[in-house]
């Protein structure tokens, strides 16, 4: 079994440390939007858990790439916690959305293209986990979840311009979106910087986050690797 | 039709002003319950994802020890030694 790398125990640490230094920017850094109040700040990291999700799509689709060209199962390994933990942070932008749309929108859900898109998103990345679950031939497994990793990226670019392309209430942050849209609101340069700041360090905790998933998953490879060995 | 405001900006006219951005920020809602709504979602997925991976992880060591000491245990000459030699194929 192989011992944590030295480099990830410090990618660990300075992950924490960014993450600290994250959130006292929102709290205490950034001002308080005068129209929304308090609720706003969520906005610095609801985005920021969308971009992570969305993030961790694209590698997991480079990642299905990668296997269908090499054949290698570390591909199929990084791929798998790409989505796994992308699937995690889109629960928790869509949740986040919703609890910041209470106040703003007056309502905690509506069919909004932007909130269509991300939900059909993640619904189809629980598929990939769901279905990968039930494929045992390992070799079979990678190569499915390869083929739906990548077609599965077209929900992606879909759910980012959906605000761009069709009458939306969502706010959009970068560039010029709908008239229509509410809770829009101007940065002003600390809103900025914690902002870009959270995108950064959300980041961060992603490739931390894939590290320590990626070793997981070679450990599982190698007991059922072991498994089949001892059943023969 | 734009009206545009040609009064100076003077210490005069901000004191003035000072009731109605003071009236402004009392209007601002108090949304403080649903911050720590999404926080508390945020801090929370983040915690349970950690221990899912922290346990999985254990899980997952303990298993492959007691797989690996199966394998060791069958490859011992101790073993082979024990088990009943096939009889002739002829």
């Amino acid at each position: 079994m192989d011992a944590k790398p030295r480099l990830l125990n410090i990618l660990d640490i300075i992950t924490i440390l960014l993450f600290v230094i994250a959130t006292g920017m929102v709290f205490l850094y950034a001002p308080m939007e005068i129209v929304m109040g308090q609720v706003q700040r969520v906005f610095y990291y609801h985005v920021a858990s969308a971009w992570v999700g969305m993030l961790g799509f694209l590698v997991a689709a480079v990642a299905g790439i990668g296997y269908l060209r090499t054949g290698k199962r570390s591909w199929d390994n990084v791929s798998l916690a790409s989505v796994e933990i992308s699937v995690v942070f889109l629960i928790v932008a869509i949740i986040t959305g919703s609890i910041w749309a209470r106040p703003i929108w007056n309502t905690w859900w509506t069919w909004d293209p932007r909130l269509t898109t991300t939900t059909i998103m993640v619904l189809i990345y629980a598929a990939y986990l769901m279905l990968r679950s039930g494929i045992e031939d390992p070799d079979r497994r990678a190569r499915f979840g390869a083929v739906y990793a990548i077609i599965g990226f077209i929900s992606v670019p879909l759910t980012f311009l959906s605000i761009r392309i069709f009458r939306t209430i969502h706010p959009v942050v970068i560039g010029s979106g709908d008239p229509g849209a509410e809770g829009s609101f101007d940065m002003s340069t600390r809103m900025l910087h914690t902002f870009i700041f959270s995108l950064i360090v959300f980041s961060i905790i992603f490739v931390d986050l894939l590290w320590h998933r990626t070793r997981l998953g070679g450990l599982a490879d190698k007991v059922e690797q072991l498994k089949l060995k001892l059943v023969e | 039709m734009m009206m545009s405001l040609n009064f100076p900006l003077s210490l005069k006219n901000l004191a003035v002003m000072e009731p109605v951005l003071q009236q402004l920020q009392q209007t601002t809602p108090d949304t403080s319950n649903y911050m720590i709504g999404g926080f508390a979602v945020i801090f929370g997925a983040m915690l349970i994802y950690l221990i899912s991976l922290i346990i999985r992880g254990r899980n997952l060591r303990q298993d492959f020890e007691i797989l690996q000491e199966l394998e060791n245990r069958s490859n011992s000459p101790l073993n082979s030694a024990s088990q009943p030699e096939k009889p002739p194929s002829s």
